[in-house]
């Protein structure tokens, strides 16, 4: 039993150690290049949904209460919206509802990853622009 | 609602990790952390080396004031920070 616990934490110590080594080697990669690898990931990596779609999500995430704001298949648009605009009111019926049609625990995944990467992006992109305004357009430190 | 992938479905060195997490904190795992070990390459694993950047790299801000931004941002977005 002891040495079944001390197998699992020398290599959950290993795996650790190669992690911190990847995080480690994002070191001195400007910070705009490392939300495009993000942004990247998550809508254009491998997944249960078409990375068109993904972008999709994504636009409309990031300007949702826009007049006119870029549509997403019917079914996502509540989910999409809450996720973007009030997250905390996402609740368990939102999820069971795309259960229901269809949609799998990976593409629901997706679907929220997409959403809260296009809502966190867009106000990325807002707080840096507000940023530079301040500075009288000279780049930060 | 916790989607059933995210709770169990990690893949095995990710399920090694939570359960090493599990066994020294003596609790159930965090849900961020679940969510950023299920499939770290479509979404954790950039996403993490994007936080570290913007919390612990180089800036014109200490740490603890970063840290307060972020309690700030969670609080408006009526999120448990």
């Amino acid at each position: 039993m002891w040495y079944v616990l001390l197998a699992i934490v020398v290599l959950a110590a290993v795996l650790l150690v190669v992690r911190r080594q990847r995080v480690g080697q994002a070191a001195g990669v400007p910070r705009d290049e490392l939300v495009e690898r993000v942004r990247a990931a998550v809508l254009e990596g491998p997944g249960a949904t078409p990375a068109a779609l993904r972008h999709e999500i994504d636009a409309r995430a990031a300007a949702p209460a826009a007049v006119g704001a870029p549509d997403v298949p019917s079914e996502l648009r509540e989910l999409v919206d809450k996720v973007a605009l009030r997250a905390y009111a996402v609740t368990d019926e939102d999820i069971a509802e795309l259960q229901r049609a269809g949609y799998t625990d990976d593409a629901i995944f997706e679907v929220i990853a997409s959403a809260a990467v296009g809502a966190g992006t867009a106000r990325l992109r807002q707080g840096l622009e507000a940023l530079e305004q301040s500075r009288g357009g000279h780049h930060a430190p | 609602m916790r989607l059933d992938a995210v709770e169990r479905g990690h893949r095995l060195p990710q399920k090694l990790q939570l359960a090493v997490i599990r066994v020294l904190s003596g609790r159930r795992v965090q849900d961020i952390i679940r969510t950023l070990l299920y499939r770290p390459d479509f979404f954790g694993g950039p996403f993490s080396a994007w936080t570290q950047a913007a919390m612990r790299g180089p800036s014109a801000w200490s740490v603890g004031e970063r840290e307060l931004f972020a309690a700030f941002v969670s609080r408006l977005n009526r999120c448990r920070f």
